[in-house]
């Protein structure tokens, strides 16, 4: 099974760290390309616009509208352009999924194809001016709709509250105004130096020869680069001065509960493993703690989970409520949150938890996008384990860990979303 | 057993048919780690008019029954199902949409064990006063939750415009009224009209080995008794070929409207093999006017009016059908008149080429359907019930052809009348404080 999931690194001629999976079981070939950028206020609105501008056109296809049909005819590849955000690092992602030709009438090879539209869309865009001020424009407004979402608006909300000090406190895509501030020449200054020195990995899953994709990315891929920007700078804190409340009154039928803990745990750290079991236990299954008692005994909830961020050391737990029940479910999660602390684990929560885990990670080597998202973690956090040496790491951790993790969990902000009171 | 190799996707399914009606299906896939299960039945929350097998009596159940009765099903007289699974470490889950409810697990150990959890906790229904009563505030929050949720919202209400009578028009959850008058007996009446193996399917795909597996299965259904299978008589009321309201508006809390088309189907009484067809040729058609690779989409982009978000898609059941498209848009009048106006014209200009592109996208995205347990499991549920195989999609694309789809564009947007539905956000005033 070990060499399904394990990834291996390879330098291009270009300084790209190249890590493929060879995978026979998958029908598609995948491949991602990840710039990876600190976040910081002075380029976090350059990063979120740059890949949407390159997407618009280049040379060989010069409207988006070439682009989709180019997918279309490699029979329907899947390409991906997006911003990320992982700790205090930002990242932009090209991915580019695809049928192996294997399966397909003609067997076409399909790789040379993909991986020349990843270079016209990396290395000759048009980056013209209405392409630069249009998609400005949908950024903006992407970022004044995430309103819509009331869910997502609330994580983000509580995430700003919690960090608004840090750099985490920064949204993916930026600010309205410094979107506004943005100039052309900033934009392809940024574009030049992104090229030139920042870290560049691609990731690659599928039934591929490592050789001939050596080859390849050598052959497509050839710039002068130099992987001079450090990514990785994020603040971890792990103490809280005191706890802030934040409430937010909209128009909703249902309270959006959003609470936000340290936990000072990163990938990086010993306890890493226990934190995944300490947030398993609290509120990540169905026989999690939040799940029996918030919403099986207690009746208050659909929905109440918690989720690690692996980079920065957070961990959130969110439930939808009546705005009635606002104080009744946070005293209830908190008692939650405190019999972790003081060691109130039972031997089923500890054992079905760890089967839980196991089967996740074994389960995420299924998915050709979960093999690559879980590999990025750990190359972001310098612990590139395959998905086997994390499955051993798990079975090692002992209950006094989760227990130690639990003492070092510190509530930092309660958001909430409330009813507006119509006048 | 019967056995299916398709060349193209190089997997093989196999079929049996148990005694008591149960239709089983497996397909194992090497060098996976999982097994994955889903048992289903073709009960959804459109069957809520219907013949009590017993007194043969005609029933109409409360809105959200159907849904209700998945989330009850967990319960167990000892231990519940998410329990049962936990303590092997996998995961269980169910679905509950408009034909159909579904229950699944996802498992990479213990496999057999999670089937027969999973065969017995449907086939074992244990509802009490006390337990239906203490689901009414769970569901009551599932219900307020997608109240809030704009794009759910702009979407219900597009059906509500669409439809006069037809139960598609109800919410699946219900309303917060409606779940209130649902009792014990309500929920075992369903049960018992709707859970017979012969209404039933289970399908199967990952590690496993096949002859083991279908014993275990033939094994645990001959421990059950059932009564013969008699089939289930469904009541649906006559439903208008024209359209109920030709445009819905609603506020919430939103920064920019959100507006969807509808267009109703009118041609409905087809058979299983022809629905299909009429579905996928749909979105090939629907693709082929306003998907991405369009003008007409990359003009509204352009001009603002239309962002990443917007898509398009036809819905084809039996009994009803509709092709809607829409997102965010600053305009929505503006943009309904452009939608309008693009999609009458485009008809003349439909060519080969685009439609061979088309198509080599359909059969690409039909092979990496099979990457994923999910997909394909709840994509050959849908068409096993419309009486297609999954397997057979491919065969069908090739009888789809330009002279079909200018066809299809004369009844689908011109006879039809085209509903809109808008949420808005006036007065958008979030107030903060700390």
């Amino acid at each position: 099974m070990e060499n399904l999931t394990a990834f291996k690194s390879y330098k291009t001629d270009s300084n790209i760290d190249l890590h493929i999976c060879k995978n026979t079981k998958f029908k598609t070939n995948l491949i991602e390309i990840y710039f990876l950028l600190p976040l910081k206020e002075e380029t976090v609105n350059l990063t979120a616009l740059l890949p949407y501008v390159l997407y618009r056109g280049s040379k060989a296809f010069p409207t988006s509208r070439d682009y989709e049909k180019r997918l279309e005819e490699l029979y329907g590849a899947d390409l991906g352009v997006s911003v990320l955000k992982r700790g205090e690092i930002q990242l932009i992602k090209f991915s580019l999924e695809l049928v192996n030709e294997r399966f397909l009438p003609d067997k076409e090879p399909l790789l040379d194809k993909a991986l020349k539209l990843l270079h016209e869309l990396i290395f000759h865009p048009l980056m013209l001016t209405k392409y630069i001020d249009q998609e400005r424009e949908f950024i903006k407004k992407e970022i004044s709709s995430l309103i819509n979402d009331k869910y997502s608006y609330a994580v983000e909300r509580c995430n700003q509250e919690m960090c608004k000090n840090e750099p985490y406190g920064l949204y993916k895509l930026g600010s309205i105004t410094g979107l506004d501030n943005i100039t052309e020449t900033d934009l392809l200054q940024f574009y030049q130096q992104l090229l030139a020195k920042s870290q560049l990995k691609v990731l690659t899953v599928g039934a591929i020869s490592e050789t001939e994709l050596l080859d390849k990315v050598n052959q497509h891929f050839k710039f002068q680069h130099q992987q001079v920007i450090t990514f990785n700078q994020t603040k971890i804190i792990d103490r809280v001065d005191q706890v802030q409340e934040v409430i937010d009154h909209l128009r909703v039928q249902q309270g959006k509960l959003v609470m936000g803990f340290r936990t000072g745990i990163t990938r990086r750290d010993r306890l890493y493993y226990a934190l995944m079991f300490y947030n398993g236990i609290l509120g990540s299954f169905s026989h999690s703690k939040l799940f029996l008692n918030v919403r099986e005994k207690a009746s208050l909830a659909y929905f109440v989970n918690s989720h690690i961020e692996s980079t920065k050391g957070l961990l959130e737990i969110t439930s939808g409520i009546d705005t009635d029940d606002y104080i009744k479910a946070r005293e209830l999660i908190i008692k939650e949150v405190e019999r972790m602390a003081s060691g109130e684990i039972s031997q089923n929560e500890f054992d079905w938890t760890k089967k839980g885990l196991i089967n996740r990670l074994q389960s995420s080597a299924d998915h050709i996008r979960g093999l690559s998202g879980h590999y990025l973690l750990g190359l972001i956090n310098n612990q590139p384990d395959s998905i086997n040496e994390m499955i051993k790491k798990l079975n090692e951790v002992t209950l006094d860990e989760v227990i130690e993790v639990a003492q070092r969990v510190k509530l930092d902000t309660i958001y909430f979303m409330d009813k507006k009171v119509e006048k | 057993m019967d056995k299916i190799y398709s060349d193209h996707v190089q997997e093989t399914l196999y079929y049996q048919r148990i005694d008591n009606g149960l239709q089983v299906y497996l397909m194992p896939r090497e060098n996976y780690n999982r097994q994955y299960a889903i048992f289903a039945t073709n009960y959804g929350s459109i069957d809520n008019h219907f013949i009590d097998p017993l007194t043969e009596q005609t029933v109409k159940v409360p809105d959200g029954i159907a849904h209700f009765l998945e989330h009850k099903l967990f319960e167990g007289a000892e231990e519940n199902a998410f329990a049962k699974f936990a303590r092997m470490g996998a995961s269980t889950n169910a679905f509950t949409n408009y034909t159909t409810t579904a229950y699944l697990f996802s498992s990479t150990d213990y496999f057999h064990e999670s089937l027969l959890s999973l065969l017995d906790f449907v086939q074992e229904p244990y509802f009490t006063e006390e337990n239906v009563e203490k689901e009414k505030g769970i569901i009551i929050q599932e219900i307020k939750m997608y109240e809030d949720d704009p794009g759910y919202q702009v979407f219900f209400n597009m059906l509500q415009g669409l439809y006069h009578q037809h139960p598609v028009k109800i919410d699946i959850g219900g309303t917060v009224e409606s779940i209130q008058k649902i009792s014990k007996d309500d929920l075992y009446l369903c049960y018992q009209t709707f859970y017979h193996p012969g209404n039933m399917v289970l399908f199967l795909t990952g590690n496993f080995t096949v002859e083991k597996t279908l014993d275990l299965i033939i094994k645990n259904q001959q421990k059950k008794d059932f009564t013969p299978w008699n089939g289930i008589k469904r009541i649906f009321p006559e439903e208008p070929l024209t359209v109920s309201q030709h445009q819905i508006n609603k506020q919430m809390d939103v920064n920019q409207p959100l507006f969807r088309l509808g267009f109703k189907e009118t041609e409905i009484d087809l058979p299983g093999r022809e629905l299909v067809k009429q579905e996928i040729g749909t979105n090939i058609l629907l693709d082929l006017i306003i998907g991405r690779s369009t003008q007409l989409y990359q003009n509204l982009y352009e001009e603002g009016l239309v962002d990443d978000d917007f898509g398009q898609h036809y819905v084809r059941e039996k009994g009803y059908g509709y092709a809607f498209m829409g997102g965010k848009t600053k305009d929505p009048g503006l943009l309904n008149k452009r939608l309008l106006s693009g999609l009458y014209q485009a008809v003349s200009r439909l060519t080969e080429d685009d439609f061979n592109r088309i198509l080599r996208k359909y059969i690409g995205d039909f092979i990496e359907s099979f990457n994923n347990f999910e997909v394909i499991a709840s994509e050959f549920i849908n068409y096993f019930e419309k009486g297609v195989s999954y397997f057979d999609l491919l065969e069908i694309f090739q009888e789809i052809n330009l002279d079909y789809l200018t066809k299809r564009h004369a009844v689908i947007f011109n006879k039809a009348e085209a509903v809109n539905s808008i949420i808005s956000g006036n007065n958008l005033d979030s107030e903060r404080n700390n």
